[in-house]
């Protein structure tokens, strides 16, 4: 009961229209708890999508690209001239990558490099029994590897350094492996593109949980593959690198392809689609949780506005007694204060609720990605954003009334 | 006497809107301490205009005011709020009370606004002001259920609450039956005889202005006696 006087006043007004001031903060409650659960499930949309294509995908990937169109030798020597030439076709260039063993190691000496792998990988062909896929085999240091994409834990059948005691092993993707019907101790065929066969025994079986991977990659030893292609042992093709920070793969990227005159390209590149995606969740999040917390403003406003036309005498009789302007502003302020404070606590709860129904809501990822229910983010900031909405809010709505009642001309009231 | 309560010098005032006109010309008046006054006058004479400005609710005017020694010309509107919940009360034609709260926490508004007595002793005076006024059995109700008579004896008792120098009146018995005005009369009446309160009404009642000590008639903007 030592509550400050303007306050008891506002309070003891809301206590007096029960269902007037539960409408209003019903409006905050609303908005504020669609705000929580929208943001919690897109946050947890965004950051399985990201710990996902991270898992899979390195940092920066340097390669040799063949598609870049080079410019044919009769240009060079003639710029000039008027050229006949036809069917010209693109030079035969192998996607080798010269010294990338040094490379790889000069970056291995980089303290923001987390880990290096240097790879050969090729397109292949499956063959067991009857089934033929399509399908792409990678070389691996499987050490490294698993130290950039932690294959170890995703493997469901063997060991990772089975590979490293059979030669002629491979390590095959769960899709790819089930749709060959092929089980650990197989042999597969597999063929490369220039007709070369050769007969894999496989030791194990991964699964990422990513279609994308696990239809189509298999991991073979470095050596196995050059053998397959034909190629010396110094052969590679890819230098897959992470970053400690991912943030400064960009820049990285950048000033690699111009040290080492490779492609160099950064997983934001790499991945643009993905990014877009979250940017789109991001700017529908934040429009609908606005527009709702507008529509509530607007029930604030109301609401205050006609209870400051009911309170008119009030407000009179209450400057006759010696309340300021400010004091009156205060009051009818507090109102719209505790509306707003009771409903976001309201929507706190309502919102994490929600949040923890979508996360019950099935989910069927098929192939393409490992999941059982709604990914749901639950973090503690979006519950101190949404509090601090649901204060602004009704700040904002009701301080335009809160004012004019504080400048109300009480002999204008009292004259009638 | 040369100590009065109220004194006002020179009042003047102008409506500006729809045209100009001076509702208030050179007003004079001043009051001394214990006496019971009524402002009559036909509608539209400026009475109640004269008596929003006394009360300091209107500052809008020309010429000087001061009441208990203070002057208040040129004070800020806050000062002013401040000056009236120590100096003034009111009493007006409808109660004005709080429909939501109690007739005890009415009555403790005021004190509570101007800060200086504790919760208990904001209390026990505003049982005395309802004892005083013969309402002390209806202290705990809501003032909304309270009969016409009671909510203006109560509105009375809230005017007393922080002993004011003066008490304005608007037309305080003006929505009463007979029986309650006699006795609000009779109340105004033993305030300024016994307690020694000062006492300023506008009223249309020419019984209860007879009753009062001093009759200051009004006329187009200008006191007549």
């Amino acid at each position: 009961m030592k509550l400050p006087l303007s306050i008891q006043i506002a309070l003891t007004h809301l206590k007096a229209k029960p269902r007037q001031t539960l409408i209003a903060m019903l409006g905050v409650t609303f908005g504020i708890s669609m705000y929580i659960a929208m943001v919690s499930l897109m946050t947890g949309l965004n950051d399985f999508t990201e710990q996902m294509t991270m898992a899979i995908s390195p940092d920066i990937r340097i390669y040799n690209d063949k598609t870049e169109p080079e410019p044919g030798i009769i240009d060079e020597l003639f710029p000039d001239a008027i050229k006949l030439l036809h069917h010209p076709r693109p030079k035969a260039e192998s996607p080798r990558i010269r010294n990338a063993k040094q490379i790889a190691d000069i970056l291995r000496q980089d303290p923001r490099v987390k880990g290096v792998s240097a790879q050969v990988s090729s397109q292949a062909f499956y063959n067991y029994g009857p089934t033929q896929l399509n399908g792409n085999i990678v070389g691996v240091d499987v050490l490294e590897e698993d130290k950039l994409y932690h294959i170890r834990d995703q493997m469901k059948e063997g060991k990772i350094e089975d590979l490293l005691s059979f030669p002629d092993a491979v390590i095959m993707g769960a899709g790819l492996a089930r749709k060959l019907q092929v089980k650990k101790g197989d042999r597969i065929t597999v063929t490369t593109p220039e007709g070369v066969t050769i007969t894999l025994k496989v030791c194990g079986i991964y699964k990422t949980g990513i279609g994308l991977v696990d239809n189509v990659r298999a991991y073979a030893n470095i050596s196995t593959v050059q053998k397959m292609l034909g190629k010396d042992a110094s052969f590679l093709t890819d230098i897959q690198v992470k970053l400690w920070n991912n943030t400064e793969a960009i820049s990285l990227a950048q000033s690699w392809e111009r040290l080492y005159g490779y492609t160099a390209e950064d997983w934001q590149t790499a991945n643009s689609t993905y990014l877009t995606g979250v940017k789109i969740r991001n700017v529908m999040t934040w429009s609908v949780s606005i527009t709702l917390l507008i529509v509530a403003g607007f029930g604030i406003y109301n609401i205050m506005s006609m209870t400051i036309m009911n309170k008119m005498k009030d407000i009179a009789i209450l400057k006759a007694m010696g309340f300021s302007d400010g004091d009156v502003l205060r009051i009818f302020l507090t109102e719209s204060l505790s509306l707003g404070f009771l409903g976001s606590l309201g929507g706190l709860v309502f919102g994490f609720l929600l949040s923890l129904l979508l996360a019950q809501v099935p989910l069927d990822g098929g192939d393409f990605f490992s999941l059982d229910t709604l990914p749901v983010k639950f973090d503690i900031q979006f519950y101190i954003t949404g509090i601090l909405f649901g204060l602004i809010t009704p700040a904002l709505a009701g301080y335009l009334p809160a004012v004019k009642a504080g400048n109300m001309d009480p002999i204008e009231i009292l004259r009638n | 006497m040369n100590n009065p309560v109220l004194s006002a010098q020179g009042i003047n005032k102008v409506f500006k809107s729809p045209e100009p006109f001076a509702v208030l010309q050179d007003i004079n008046l001043s009051i001394q301490k214990g006496e019971f006054l009524t402002l009559i006058g036909k509608s539209g004479c400026g009475k109640s205009t004269l008596m929003y400005i006394l009360s300091t609710l209107d500052s809008d005017y020309s010429g000087s005011l001061q009441i208990a020694g203070t002057d208040l010309k040129n004070k800020t509107k806050n000062q002013l709020a401040a000056f009236r919940n120590k100096h003034i009360g009111f009493v007006f034609q409808f109660h004005y009370l709080l429909p939501e709260f109690t007739v005890m926490e009415n009555l403790m508004i005021p004190a509570r606004k101007m800060g200086v007595l504790s919760t208990e002793e904001i209390e026990s005076r505003a049982m005395d002001k309802l004892t005083l006024l013969g309402i002390a059995d209806q202290a705990r109700k809501l003032s909304s259920r309270l009969s016409g008579g009671q909510q203006q004896r109560v509105a009375i008792a809230r005017a007393l609450m922080n002993d004011p120098d003066i008490i304005m009146g608007d037309e305080p018995t003006g929505n009463l039956d007979s029986y309650n005005s006699g006795l609000v009369l009779e109340m105004f009446r033993e305030l300024t005889r016994v307690k020694g309160q000062t006492l300023i009404a506008v009223t249309h009642d020419l019984d209860f202005a007879k009753a009062s000590d001093r009759i200051v008639e009004m006329q187009d903007g200008k006191i007549l006696s």
